[in-house]
């Protein structure tokens, strides 16, 4: 395990600790530049939380000032803390509950045996249904990625990774662990990618090629910044088997708006990023990104899913927290809210929407067929 | 066989009315599940209150193991739902007791009389327990496994958090914080789990051995990664539980000079004695009863990973497992109270497991004492559910 103060980069953590032969787990592609306390506060994930877990499954206690002042450890380096789970609750709280103050991480051992694989299909649903049965053959990669035609050729153009421009879709595997075990898991994974239609099975030959594999995808936003002026990039998750779904959705979508969209996924747990292309030196076309965008977590609640799987909510999602909760259920927010911050000095505003602004925006959730706040104007 | 249902509305809705009708008319409920749990926290205050169950919360409302996410009713049997994720060669990668022990280990009163319990717990009592079973150090503690639930608040509404997806972070985490709620902050209805692949395979290891060498061992053992899921200590002998495939297994056993346990079935014995809790009932219900007489009662110590407390009991009176972050250990009160200092400077927490005033031995730290309260007021204004199961102000 490992202390650190909340301005701590998370690759700087992994770095310290390269040299005990351990390392952080979550890496969220921002990680040269995300800070430790930010990811508590998102409860980040990034390429390798399928197999390792978010942010939440791998911190011990944070430290954290509490809007009254008062500073407390919460959790412990015990395996279990009496009590409710406060940790968990403080993490992905966008600073909406303390200020945290002080991080301890658990470590764990770098893999002895570490193999990646670039697969390519030559239709997106093949790449879907590939994701769901690598799960459904008993294999959890440590992680497992796609990306569509238009995100590749991007990231092929920024990284010079290897990328096969010609798919439509290419998912990024990686298998890690003792010797034995990623040598049984490569042969089984290797079938079910041949069964799902992969065009090709590339295995990265040494750690060079690992690193180019993985530096296509975790440089794929600023890549589609280059093919670009403006991007707008969502963070909905859904279930895996909706994948096909959803992309039919946003492909539905980006014609009816007019604009483009390169998909990105942490396929494995059914979190997308599709990066909704515009430029904004053009009259209504960020409005009408922002409304694209809307629609596309809309779907993703509708399929079963969420509007962020790590982003946060922030101000920019808060008209989506209506879609997704019902009134009694951002009430109780609220008073989860002031149990911590009865005063609401902290963020206010942000995150959790009052109810008068969920009737505004036109999204309110009926519940029973109780329309709550009968008395507000509405359309 | 456990049955899928489209939906447990309706039921939800029936125990919703009952907690708006509880709130009031100022009557405490005592939330029960399979009551296989309620030796765990304090006794309740007055009378207990009227019984709330969440027996009609059964049954499986959705479960595509391509997607390694369950969603069942709260009252769903652990039984149950470990026999179908089995058929889909998937499991609950914590473990989650089913409570399976002659009552009397924790008291009589505490379970108000019933003399034993046997395998009735449900998959909320483990969440409201927030105890995982012996593979926590490696494959996770319960909230790494919870993806929302439902939950009836003291208000009587009905609520949902969380989801069946892996990644959600909109709005605060109220399904992980409910871990260990202990049912005082509201009803849990529905839990949505992930769940995990079974291993191919499961190979035990047992040897007599010092509990100190054994956690020497597991130490050398996590640096390289090597497929363990259990490691544990009883009377003089140390238990190993490798989980993968064979051959990763058998790499193992080679580079750490181990060898299989020539019984293989009386260790997968051992380790669902672990699940059922009976370990801590068969080998010392003669102990147990004679403690009791002598004021000694059963607790759990929940430690950091490889504490040894032959630093402070004698290596006979420990029970180990989690690699050396739980103990059990028979002991009186006053015994914990005049070592406090030094579990504590362990950073060990004590469980109380038997019918007293005790949910731990340490007092909650004042700033945490205080949000529980808060949150308490939060979530059961009118203080409704569970009144004193988890803290004498709550």
């Amino acid at each position: 395990m490992v202390r650190v103060e909340p301005g701590v980069r998370n690759l700087a953590v992994s770095e310290a600790a390269a040299k005990y032969g351990l390392y952080y787990a979550p890496d969220p592609s921002s990680q040269i530049a995300c800070s430790i306390g930010g990811n508590v506060a998102e409860n980040a994930g990034g390429v390798h939380c399928l197999k390792y877990g978010l942010t939440v499954n791998n911190v011990q206690w944070i430290e954290i000032m509490l809007a009254d002042g008062s500073v407390e450890r919460i959790g412990s380096t015990a395996l279990e803390t009496p009590g409710l789970d406060l940790l968990s609750l403080l993490h992905g709280s966008e600073g909406m509950l303390g200020v945290i103050t002080e991080v301890c991480l658990k470590l764990i051992p770098i893999p002895p045996v570490t193999k990646t694989l670039l697969v390519s299909f030559n239709q997106v649903e093949s790449a879907a249904n590939a994701v769901a049965n690598v799960i459904a053959a008993g294999i959890i990669p440590a992680g497992l990625e796609m990306m569509d035609k238009l995100a590749t050729q991007a990231a092929e153009d920024f990284a010079n990774a290897g990328y096969p421009r010609e798919s439509e879709a290419i998912l990024i595997a990686e298998l890690d662990g003792p010797e034995a075990q990623v040598a049984d898991e490569l042969e089984s994974i290797e079938a079910v990618f041949r069964q799902s239609g992969a065009m090709e099975i590339r295995v990265a030959e040494d750690n060079a090629q690992r690193a180019l594999f993985w530096k296509g995808r975790k440089s794929a936003f600023p890549a589609v910044g280059r093919i670009s002026p403006d991007y707008y990039c969502m963070d909905g998750t859904i279930p895996k088997k909706n994948l096909p779904a959803i992309l039919s959705d946003i492909s539905d979508l980006s014609q009816r708006y007019g604009l483009g969209v390169a998909n990105v996924f942490h396929a494995g747990d059914g979190n997308l990023h599709p990066l909704i292309l515009f430029d904004a030196n053009k009259a209504d076309e960020l409005a009408r990104a922002e409304a694209m965008g809307g629609e596309i977590l809309s779907f993703c609640v509708e399929l079963g899913g969420a509007i962020t799987g790590e982003h946060g909510v922030g101000r920019e999602k808060i008209n989506q927290m209506c879609v997704q909760f019902s009134t009694g259920e951002l009430e109780q927010f609220h008073a989860l809210k002031s149990a911590f911050d009865p005063k609401r000095i902290l963020n206010p505003n942000k995150n959790i929407p009052t109810l008068a602004r969920c009737a505004e925006f036109g999204h309110m959730h009926v519940h029973n067929g109780e329309l709550p706040f009968p008395e507000l104007e509405r359309f | 066989m456990l049955e899928s249902v489209t939906s447990l509305d309706e039921q939800t809705q029936t125990l919703a009315e009952a907690v708006r009708a509880a709130s009031s008319s100022d009557t405490r409920l005592n939330v029960v599940g399979g009551n296989s749990r309620s030796w765990l926290g304090r006794s309740l205050a007055n009378n207990h209150g009227e019984v709330l169950s969440t027996e009609s919360l059964t049954g499986v409302l959705s479960y595509e193991p391509s997607e390694l996410v369950i969603r069942v009713g709260a009252g769903t049997r652990i039984a149950d739902m470990t026999a179908l994720l089995d058929s889909n060669q998937q499991m609950l990668a914590f473990e989650p007791h089913n409570i399976a022990i002659p009552a009397s280990i924790f008291g009589n009163a505490a379970v108000g009389g019933v003399s034993t319990i046997e395998g009735t717990s449900t998959i909320g009592g483990a969440i409201a327990s927030g105890m995982a079973g012996a593979s926590r150090p490696w494959l996770g503690a319960v909230k790494d496994h919870v993806l929302g639930l439902g939950l009836i608040n003291g208000k009587g509404e009905v609520l949902q958090f969380g989801g069946q997806v892996m990644k959600n972070v909109a709005g605060y985490d109220v399904s992980r914080a409910m871990v260990g709620s202990l049912g005082c902050f509201g009803v849990i209805t529905d839990v949505s789990l992930k769940v995990l692949p079974k291993p191919q395979l499961e190979k035990y290891v047992s040897y007599d051995g010092a509990l100190s060498s054994l956690l020497e061992l597991a130490k050398r053992l996590d640096a390289g990664m090597t497929m363990r899921t259990g490691v544990a200590w009883k009377s003089g002998v140390a238990h190993l539980r490798f989980s993968g495939s064979e051959r990763a297994i058998a790499e193992v056993m080679t580079s750490y000079g181990l060898h299989e346990a020539d019984s293989q079935e009386s260790e997968q014995e051992f380790w669902a004695s672990m699940s059922s809790m009976a370990l801590y009932s068969k080998l010392d219900r003669a102990e147990i009863a004679k403690g009791q007489v002598e004021g000694l009662g059963l607790w759990r110590l929940v430690a950091p990973k490889y504490t040894d407390l032959t630093q402070l009991f004698s290596e006979e009176r420990l029970t180990m497992d989690w690699a050396g972050a739980q103990y059990w250990v028979m002991a009186s009160e006053d015994e914990l109270l005049a070592m406090l200092p030094k579990i504590s400077a362990l950073g060990v927490h004590c469980h109380s497991l038997n019918e007293d005033k005790l949910y731990t031995l340490q007092a909650m730290p004042s700033v945490v004492a205080r949000l529980h309260s808060s949150l308490k007021n939060a979530f059961d204004p009118k203080g409704v559910l569970n009144i004193g199961r988890m803290s004498g102000d709550f």
